[in-house]
């Protein structure tokens, strides 16, 4: 439910169909992943899995299951 | 730092925008369409008024005061002037001290400068409100405004596509409201948002890690509006308004998401100014309440941004008095070029 509603957010900004955005869908960082991607992800993700993610660690995000691991892996290092 | 000072009351707010306008279409013949397009669409931003090379901030603060004093309120009884920017028309003198000259406000009065921000408006009411509740002053001017635009590095179309440049003045008094307030501060954060030194002694242009700074306002902002409904026994459900600092509508979005208030409770005003800096509590206040014709009743408002630096008031604003924005017409030649 939750990778939906990111992966919903992730489209908009991305501006790229929401059934291509499978875990290898590559980021082009030279492209629509840039900062003001990463800043609204950085929203997304808080709201979405109430964890917060670091824009450096988003940066390096290379393809779109990369957000969706340092999301999960926020999230269990928030709740340990 | 949190503390409840009483007996006040903020009577009057005006605000004042340059008419120079930079449109989305400006900036899509130097940017692109698209690129243009896909900013402003989080944004929420399509339009800026950009004060030209010869508009200082004092010039739109006493644009905002004069018709605080045209239409309502008496200059001389005002006891104290505090300035809040990022870009004073000067590194020396203070420029409270121009405010006062052109206001033609009596010389025995107090007048100072803040140096802050986003935060601004909120330093700018604590300070207004120590000086009365410790009766150095019955009425004091805050006056919140910055240039920021001239600070924008060329080509660096993000920052272009967000900042905008605004005046505003509020008349504060001894009255009937106790306003609590909770101030923080985190010099960790001082290189997030900074103009460094540039060459030959001359300034450097803004630079922005917008990711810190976003991950900075969803730690803190409902921590801070939580506090002082806390400090005044509200519950958020009675709280009219929650005016926040304007950074963009995508940041406000999830600010309001966070604080777990009806979007309708916050308002969003950047579409026609970006981000003002200190000026952008003030200028919502008068852009929203003015054209929705709505009292703004039982408010909290918070600033958070340069420093790292964040706080909120809480306070009631039945009664006050605000008009629309003006427009800035400045009367020397305008020399801007994007």
């Amino acid at each position: 439910m939750n990778k939906h509603l990111l992966l919903a957010d992730l489209s908009e900004l991305l501006e790229v169909d929401i059934t291509l955005l499978h875990d290898d869908y590559k980021l082009n960082p030279e492209g629509s992943w840039d900062s003001l991607a990463i800043v609204s992800i950085i929203g997304a993700i808080d709201q979405h899995y109430g964890t917060q993610v670091n824009g450096a660690s988003l940066a390096c995000c290379e393809r779109v299951g990369d957000i969706f691991k340092l999301a999960l892996a926020e999230n269990i290092m928030g709740a340990a | 730092m949190n503390i409840i000072l009483r007996g006040l009351k903020l009577e009057a707010v005006s605000a004042s925008v340059p008419k120079t306008k930079l449109t989305l279409e400006q900036l899509s013949a130097q940017f692109g369409q698209a690129e243009v397009a896909r900013i402003a669409l989080s944004t929420g931003i399509n339009e800026l008024g950009i004060a030209d090379a010869e508009t200082r901030a004092s010039d739109l603060c006493v644009d905002a005061a004069r018709k605080l004093f045209d239409e309502h309120f008496n200059s001389d009884e005002i006891d104290g002037v505090v300035f809040i920017s990022q870009t004073p028309d000067y590194l020396m003198p203070a420029t409270s001290c121009i405010i006062q000259q052109q206001l033609g406000l009596r010389s025995n009065i107090v007048a100072f400068d803040i140096n802050y921000g986003c935060s601004g408006y909120i330093y700018g009411l604590y300070q207004a409100a120590l000086l009365i509740s410790s009766k150095s002053c019955r009425k004091v001017l805050v006056c919140a405004g910055d240039t920021m635009t001239r600070y924008i590095a060329d080509g660096d179309h993000k920052l272009r596509m967000v900042l905008g440049d605004a005046g505003t003045a509020s008349i504060v008094s001894s009255g009937e409201d106790d306003w609590a307030f909770d101030i923080h501060t985190d010099g960790s954060g001082f290189d997030k948002l900074i103009v460094p030194e540039g060459e030959n002694s001359d300034h450097g242009n803004l630079q922005m890690d917008g990711a810190a700074v976003m991950e900075f306002a969803l730690k803190v902002v409902h921590r801070t509006v939580n506090k002082v409904c806390e400090m005044k026994a509200w519950d958020k459900k009675n709280v009219k308004h929650f005016l926040l600092h304007q950074p963009n509508r995508f940041m406000l979005q999830y600010l309001t998401k966070k604080l777990r208030v009806d979007a309708e409770k916050v308002p969003i005003a950047v579409e026609r100014f970006g981000n003002t800096g200190p000026a952008s509590i003030p200028l919502t206040l008068c852009e929203h309440f003015t054209k929705n014709e709505q009292e703004p009743g039982i408010c909290i408002m918070s600033g958070f941004g340069v420093g790292l630096s964040w706080g909120a008031i809480g306070l009631n604003l039945k009664n006050i008095v605000i008009f629309p924005p003006l427009n800035y017409e400045s009367q020397r030649e305008s020399n801007y070029v994007l």
